[in-house]
């Protein structure tokens, strides 16, 4: 830089450098992260499969309205008439080339899943890499990924939905009843998309390595499409997810709780709880009211349970308050009775809120 | 005569007590069945503890504290302690539990059961997930329940997407009562 001046008539410059660099924006910290969400199974692609891209897109927009769609930065959008190492998988990388050459996760970015987005997402995470640098673009910096209701373990309604296509004269009809409100159609074979990776032993078996990148597991025990679907679902569920898959355990052995000494109320006593967890699985929350849907909605009432609490985990604070307090049962005559865990106030607020405020603190 | 009034006297007692202990909400036992609450950590557990070349200081900050009144805490600890242990350790060489060990052999298969009426259940098994082209596929299959069955069932083999026949067999009923096995043939274009 040079400064001149004119002393006694003449100029007189005085000359210092000084360097300009590029503007990459306020750096906002973890507390804003970046967030691309991957939505989950939709149903009406399997009776009207999407025309293009724009409809899975719209599709995409319309399921992540109610709370999540304007707090994000991104999405994966994908057709459910697909499977997830073919069509979706080629969705998906259109849109992660996209993210890349916009550079939103320069600087890390959180993934938001719901459901079978737990799946695309462990699929797109162990191939992002290798598909982007292929294509000379840098990979995704994924600092951790929050799995809403997440269908990366399968569903056992998916194996029935499966059984069901290929007996169409059977007769057990609330098994039919209960797959046709999780599919929304008669199953008919090769028809039914992404539902076939959803079948326990298909999805156990897909992109199934460890990955570094945390899964903070956030999982769900009421109950959807009034109940019908439960009796077919191994241990507790969410009316649509068993909660072996939402937690992360590494079996589709029917399980209660993700935890074995707190229960899905928040009761701290012996569970049938996972015999493992996948690696980097983390659960961080149960709601024992919250069903399927609700996990992403403004849905209150429901009251949350910390299954993992002030914990950092790949850089990212996680510090949901908690109390304990103690709830006498009623065959319980005298004493301090039983002990409880929740969050405080949890059940003014919904799941997804209390997961995004508390990213955001 | 006496003794026997005082016997009955003394088990009336303790009937009482011990039904007033069940009620009582100081009653944490749960009869028994469960596993205290303040035990079974899920995930694979520290391995440095024993490591030679850390300061005795080092190891008294580390050591795992007394597990305190609240489980929770106790689990949430845990929980933190492995994620940082797992963080040292490389993508492609990372420590895992027997379980994790077992999910991660990639290519496992969960018996699959189908419910029947009257409580019945069509269970299907197989040796794994994924063949190889000319391997031979056992299938093991197990009925329950009230209804009426023929003493063999068969297996199909075909295209999921088109639904092309390839090969089939009949399972004939082994000498457990209920199962059925017999193997399929895998000599064919490969794909699901």
């Amino acid at each position: 830089m040079i400064v001149e001046a004119k002393v006694d008539g003449r100029p007189v410059r005085h000359a210092s450098s000084l360097t300009i660099e590029p503007d990459l924006g306020d750096f906002e910290g973890l507390g804003t992260p970046y967030i691309i969400l991957v939505h989950g199974f939709m149903m009406d692609d399997l009776s009207n499969p999407p025309a293009n891209f724009e409809e899975v897109q719209q599709a995409g927009a319309t399921n992540w309205q109610d709370y999540w769609l304007n707090r994000s930065e991104a999405r994966i959008d994908w057709g459910s008439n697909g499977r997830v190492e073919g069509e979706i998988a080629q969705q998906a990388y259109q849109q992660l080339r996209q993210i890349s050459q916009q550079g939103l996760c320069s600087n890390y970015c959180i993934l938001v899943t719901h459901s079978t987005g737990d799946l695309v997402t462990r699929h797109i995470l162990e191939n992002q890499a290798r598909w982007l640098q292929a294509d000379g673009l840098q990979p995704l910096k994924i600092l951790a990924v929050m799995d809403l209701a997440g269908a990366g373990g399968g569903t056992e309604l998916a194996d029935l939905a499966v059984s069901v296509a290929y007996n169409d004269s059977w007769y057990n009809w609330p098994v039919k009843a209960a797959v046709k409100a999780f599919t929304g159609i008669d199953p008919q074979p090769g028809k039914l998309g992404v539902v076939n990776d959803l079948q326990t032993n298909v999805a156990r078996n897909l992109a199934v390595n460890p990955n570094a990148i945390p899964r903070l597991r956030f999982v769900g025990g009421g109950s959807s499409y009034g109940g019908i679907t439960k009796p077919f679902i191994e241990g507790t569920d969410d009316g649509v997810v068993p909660t072996h898959s939402a937690c992360g355990a590494t079996s589709a052995q029917g399980i209660d709780s993700c935890s074995n000494s707190l229960s899905m109320a928040g009761k701290v006593t012996g569970q049938n709880g996972p015999s493992g967890l996948y690696y980097n699985h983390y659960p961080i929350l149960m709601s024992e009211g919250a069903n399927h849907g609700d996990v992403i909605t403004n849905q209150t009432g429901n009251t949350a349970v910390p299954v993992v609490n002030n914990t950092v985990l790949g850089g990212l604070q996680v510090d949901f308050a908690s109390r304990t307090y103690n709830k006498r049962a009623w065959w319980q005559l005298w004493g301090s009775g039983d002990q409880y865990v929740e969050v405080p106030g949890s059940s003014q607020t919904s799941l997804s809120n209390l997961l995004y405020t508390t990213l955001n603190n | 005569m006496p003794y026997k009034a005082l016997l009955t006297t003394a088990a009336l007692v303790a009937g009482v007590s011990g039904t007033i202990w069940l009620l009582s909400a100081e009653n944490k036992g749960q009869f028994g069945l469960h596993a205290p609450a303040n035990q079974a950590p899920q995930q694979p557990t520290s391995r440095t503890a024993g490591d030679p070349h850390r300061s005795a200081s080092e190891r008294d900050n580390t050591r795992p504290s007394e597990p305190s009144d609240n489980a929770l805490g106790f689990m949430l600890a845990s929980v933190a302690d492995d994620y940082q242990q797992s963080i040292r350790y490389p993508d492609y060489s990372v420590p895992l539990s027997a379980a994790q060990a077992e999910a991660y052999q990639g290519n496992r298969y969960h018996p699959v059961g189908l419910p029947l009426e009257d409580d019945g259940l069509f269970t299907v098994s197989l040796e794994k997930f994924r063949f190889t082209r000319g391997e031979t596929i056992l299938v093991v299959a197990s009925l329950s329940g009230r209804q009426v069955f023929g003493n063999t069932l068969s297996a199909d083999l075909e295209t999921a997407d088109d639904q092309k026949p390839a090969t089939s067999t009949v399972l004939k009923a082994t000498e457990s009562a209920g199962y059925f096995e017999g193997t399929l043939n895998s000599d064919y274009e490969p794909g699901e």
